[in-house]
Order: C-alpha cells, then sequence, then structure tokens
C-alpha cells in the first residue's frame, strides 16, 4: 500500500465513521438542549485569586530586590537573554545560513551514518540520500539519512549533542503471526539486543514498557525506554529506545540520547518557585481565575517560550491561533540550549469563569523554574492539555 | 456560519444551540479519542458547552469559532481524565494502556483501519492529530492552532503516525483485537 492508497483509505474509513449513532445523537441532542436551556451549577473547586496571592508574596519578595528568588543566597545565572528570530521556524523546513554552518558537513554526516550502520550489522547498506533537516519536535538540527533498503538513520548535526536513531522499516516486512510474549521477556529480548550492540544498560535505572495495543497480552511490538534518573526523576535526554519484534528477536527501531546535564542540587524549595511563577503569571495575567496549581519536578530543555509570552503576549497568542496571521510575520526566541532540572509549574485557568475581559484560549501554561538558580528558564503552553513531558 | 456565532455573541442561545447541534458528531468523536467511557465522552461534551456558551462573547473572530470550540473540548476531556484517573498528570502511554474502548460499536470497514485501529495502535497525541485530519479535515496549521504546537511538527508528526499505522496494518494489523 503506497501513503495516496492509505490516504485515501483514511479520509474514506474515518469520514464514513464520523457520523454517530441514533441513539447517540438522540443523547447529544438531549445535552445540549439541557446545557443550554437549563442552569447547570458550577462545580465546586478551590480558586486562586491573582491579587490575594500576590500581594501575600509581595511583600516578602521586597526584601530580595535583585535576587534570583527569595532566599538570602545568589547563585549565577544560567540562562541568558533570549534572541527574536523571525520566520526561522515558521516555514517547512527552513534552515538560516547561520544555523547551517553551526552543522556538521554532509560528508561528516554520511560517515557517521556508515558507523551506525557497521554497528548494527549491515556495513554494506549504500546510502541514498542524506538530508539536513529542522527536527520539529526541538527545533534542532539533524541529519536524516536513507538508504536503499529502508532504513532510516536520523542523527545530531551539532557536534556537542549525542543522538541518533536507526529504524529498519523492512523488517516489519517480515511474516509476523501476532507471536505474544510477556513483558518481562520483552525486557530481556531488549536487554539481550543492547548487549549484542555494544550498549552498557547499567546506568539507565529507569524503564518504561509500552506496546502496539492497548493490552499487552495481543501486543507483537514492543517499546522500551531506558533513561538515567537522578533522585527518582527521568531524565528523557540521556536514554535509550528500542521497539523490537519478539516474534523474530530483531530490531525496529534504536535511538540513543545523550545530551549533557550537571545534576545541580534542589535549593529552590517548591513553595519558592511557585511563587517565582505566581509573580511571572500576574504580570501577564489579564484577570483569569486560576483554578489550581500543580508542581512538579523534572528535567527539561531551556527554551524561549515563557520569554515570548512574558514579553509579547498579544504576539504570543495571535500567531499562534490566529489562522489569518502571515506566516512570515511570525517571531520565536532562541536561547542557549541546557539540560536542566527544574520545578514544573502549571497554572490550570477558569475556562467557567465569566468575569475574564479576555477570549479564553488557553486552559493552561508551565513554567520551568530552575531548581539552582531560581530563573525562569522555559515554558510550554501545552503541557497542561497533552500531559507530556518534553 | 459566521452570522450563527454573531448571533451567539450576543447572547442568542438557539443560534448557539444550532452551531453546536451542527458540531456535535465531531465533538463526540474527538472526546472518543481521550475517553474509551461513553458516559464520560458526554460528560466532556457537556461541560465544553456550557463553558463555550458562557464564553463565547469574548471569542475575537467569529471564525475561530470551531477551532476554539475544539480546544475547549479538548481541555475538557483532559480534566475528565485526570479525574477519572486520580492524578495530576498521565503519560500517553498510560492513556493507551489502560483505557478501554467500550463507546459505540462502529459497522466495521472492511480493511480494518478505522477508528478503533488508529486509537488502539497510536499514543494519544497521534491518534488525535490523524482524527482531526482525516476525520475532521482540518489542515496542519489549523491542528497546530488547536494543539499549540508547531505547523511543521504536526505534519511530521502525522506522517510518521501514518507510517506506523502502514506497518501494524501490513503486518497483522487486520486481525488486531
Amino acid at each position: 500500500m503506497d501513503n495516496d492508497e492509505l490516504d485515501k483509505l483514511l479520509y474514506h474509513n474515518l469520514q464514513t465513521q464520523k457520523k454517530v449513532s441514533e441513539e447517540t445523537s438522540k443523547k447529544l441532542s438531549k445535552i445540549i438542549h439541557e446545557s443550554i436551556y437549563k442552569d447547570i451549577h458550577k462545580r465546586n473547586y478551590k480558586q486562586y485569586s491573582f491579587f490575594k496571592i500576590f500581594t501575600t508574596i509581595s511583600a516578602a519578595l521586597l526584601l530580595f530586590t535583585g535576587i534570583a528568588y527569595a532566599t538570602t543566597k545568589v547563585y549565577k545565572k544560567i540562562f541568558n537573554q533570549p534572541k527574536e528570530v523571525s520566520g526561522f521556524y515558521s516555514s517547512n523546513n527552513t534552515i538560516s545560513k547561520e544555523e547551517e554552518n553551526k552543522a556538521i558537513s554532509e560528508d561528516e554526516a554520511r560517515k557517521k551514518a556508515n558507523e551506525i550502520l557497521k554497528n548494527f550489522g549491515h556495513e554494506n547498506e549504500r546510502i541514498k540520500s542524506a538530508e539536513l533537516i529542522n527536527n520539529p519536535d526541538n527545533n534542532k538540527l539533524i541529519w536524516q539519512v536513507k538508504t536503499d533498503n529502508e532504513i532510516l538513520i536520523e542523527l545530531n548535526a551539532i557536534e556537542q549533542d549525542y543522538y541518533y536513531y536507526i529504524r529498519f522499516d523492512s523488517i516489519l516486512n517480515e511474516n509476523i503471526q501476532q507471536y505474544r510474549t510477556t513483558s518481562e521477556n520483552a525486557e530481556k529480548t531488549a536487554r539481550n539486543i543492547c548487549k549484542k550492540y555494544g550498549y552498557n544498560l547499567d546506568e539507565y535505572t529507569g524503564l518504561k514498557i509500552t506496546t502496539n495495543t492497548q493490552d499487552f497480552d495481543d501486543a507483537y511490538i514492543w517499546y522500551l525506554e531506558f533513561y538515567k534518573e537522578y533522585d527518582g526523576i527521568k531524565n528523557p535526554y540521556q536514554s535509550i529506545s528500542l521497539a523490537i519484534i519478539p516474534e523474530i528477536n530483531e530490531l525496529y527501531y534504536f535511538e540513543t540520547k545523550n545530551i549533557k546535564f550537571e545534576d545541580t542540587p534542589v535549593q529552590v524549595s517548591e513553595d519558592d518557585a511557585k511563587k517565582i511563577a505566581i509573580e511571572a503569571e500576574s504580570k501577564v495575567n489579564d484577570n483569569y481565575k486560576v483554578k489550581d496549581i500543580f508542581t512538579e519536578l523534572a528535567i527539561v530543555e531551556t527554551n524561549g517560550n515563557a520569554y515570548f509570552r512574558q514579553n509579547n503576549y498579544e504576539q504570543y497568542y495571535i500567531q499562534m491561533h490566529d489562522n489569518n496571521y502571515p506566516i512570515e510575520k511570525n517571531i520565536s526566541y532562541q536561547v542557549d540550549s541546557l539540560v536542566r532540572k527544574a520545578w514544573l509549574v502549571t497554572f490550570e485557568f477558569d475556562l467557567d469563569d465569566n468575569s475574564s475581559n479576555n477570549m479564553i484560549w488557553d486552559q493552561y501554561y508551565t513554567y520551568y523554574i530552575d531548581v539552582e538558580t531560581g530563573e525562569i528558564i522555559g515554558g510550554d503552553s501545552s503541557y497542561g492539555m497533552l500531559s507530556e513531558l518534553k | 456560519m459566521e452570522d450563527l456565532v454573531e448571533k451567539a455573541k450576543n447572547g442568542d442561545k438557539d443560534a448557539f444551540a444550532t452551531l453546536v447541534t451542527q458540531m456535535q458528531d465531531d465533538l463526540y468523536r474527538i472526546a472518543e479519542t481521550r475517553l474509551g467511557n461513553c458516559e464520560d465522552v458526554y460528560d466532556a461534551v457537556q461541560e465544553t458547552i456550557i463553558v463555550a456558551f458562557k464564553s463565547i462573547k469574548h471569542l475575537r473572530e467569529t471564525s475561530f469559532f470551531k477551532t476554539w470550540l475544539i480546544r475547549i473540548l479538548i481541555n475538557k476531556t483532559t480534566d475528565i481524565y485526570r479525574r477519572k484517573k486520580n492524578r495530576k498528570f498521565v503519560s500517553f502511554d498510560e492513556i493507551k494502556m489502560s483505557e478501554k474502548y467500550d463507546t459505540e460499536m462502529f459497522d466495521s470497514v472492511e480493511n480494518g483501519i478505522d477508528f478503533n485501529f488508529i486509537c488502539n495502535n497510536l499514543k494519544y497525541e497521534d491518534r488525535l492529530i490523524i482524527i482531526l485530519y482525516y476525520m475532521e479535515n482540518f489542515t496542519d496549521k489549523e491542528i497546530g492552532r488547536i494543539l499549540n504546537i508547531k505547523e511543521n511538527t504536526v505534519t511530521t508528526k502525522r506522517t510518521r503516525a501514518k507510517e506506523k499505522i502502514k506497518k501494524i496494518y501490513e503486518t497483522g494489523g487486520k486481525n488486531y483485537g
């Protein structure tokens, strides 16, 4: 089946199934009627008024002007002023000359790809193409290399990071009869494969196992992510991930990431992190009521998202939500990429509140507060909605 | 539709009811991509309608109505999922492992690549993108607006999700579940 055929199939099948049953339709009509024409009571939940919180903490913060957060100790700042960039990430795979100059050459990329192929027993494989692309997951440059026999390799284009991904698409053409196994056996197979290809998993204390089906009992492709942990916190930037098909004891894909990370002690308390985030949010929050605030420790990569939102609030949301906003006018903020331990402080805003004088677009916003310096080192407006740790 | 949105912004309940009724199947299906239980799906749709009716007066552009409503819906499905699981945040893969889809039965399609296949074989973000693109006819750009991610990211995730569907289907997915 080629891509066009699959497209047609997806369109046809999903469109066919869009219409709900008559019973469901009747129920939905009833819900619509009740929701609009009858009074529905609000659910009870705790509320945080920004004004009240801000006045409570501002007295404390006044004592500590010029310091990253409310304490008597000063830590060096690690977050540099983000740089505004126009149009760089806005269109399809546009790479600026400046970025291109930072990347390793195509020859170097092909050499590395050949080394990877050799390591995985494919030293005779011929590379048919190599392309420098903007990895949309993190806006970093990667080289994407393809071979004659459907092997895909992606590897870091910037020297200081260590990352590659190799996928063997032709493996799935084998005659797999939906062989079943257990998660214990899948883990054992994965560990043996890692050992076979020279990867020591001793330092990777965390493991997440998922499969291609809802139920482990029905799965025939197993996805395992071994990752390093720091005080029980997952570091997604130091991981080895693989997808295996136990029936044929073969690898479908393999990925390794090892981005430089310094495990800093937690100097900023959870409460202080919340206060820092509240102060920042109160400067841009235009009368949204806050329904709840969540905090958790995580290892994240710095970004310019919170800076953008703080300093150019209107632009941030307009370019995100205005379907007609000209692409060439999109801006973003680039920062030096660092992986740091941070408090994720997520605000959940009250969509039920009709006193807001702003269009309610986003129910959540998450700040990254560095655990050592207390700086706001990034942010994310999707985290709360999609609940994915980046 | 924009006339109806203008009227709804001015408090016209009938106009709002018409708008939402036109989208009721879409709202149901999108909520279903996250919530496997039909009662939860109804709750998500209801909460979305209540909030949207209260907030529509603040909607800046009438042309934004559909994407705006779906965004509220996606937020509400997240709320309900979390309330149900009694935890603050969950991973896509936990959702994939723990939800059982007991919503209404579909007429089966001959080749097996259907809504249940998508939900059973893709993680949440990927299946949402596939459903918004192929079932709801949103562009990658519009999906990016809804999910607050870059258009380029949507395109890549959609392409990879399709590759996964193709491979799983071709190697035995016909008989899944």
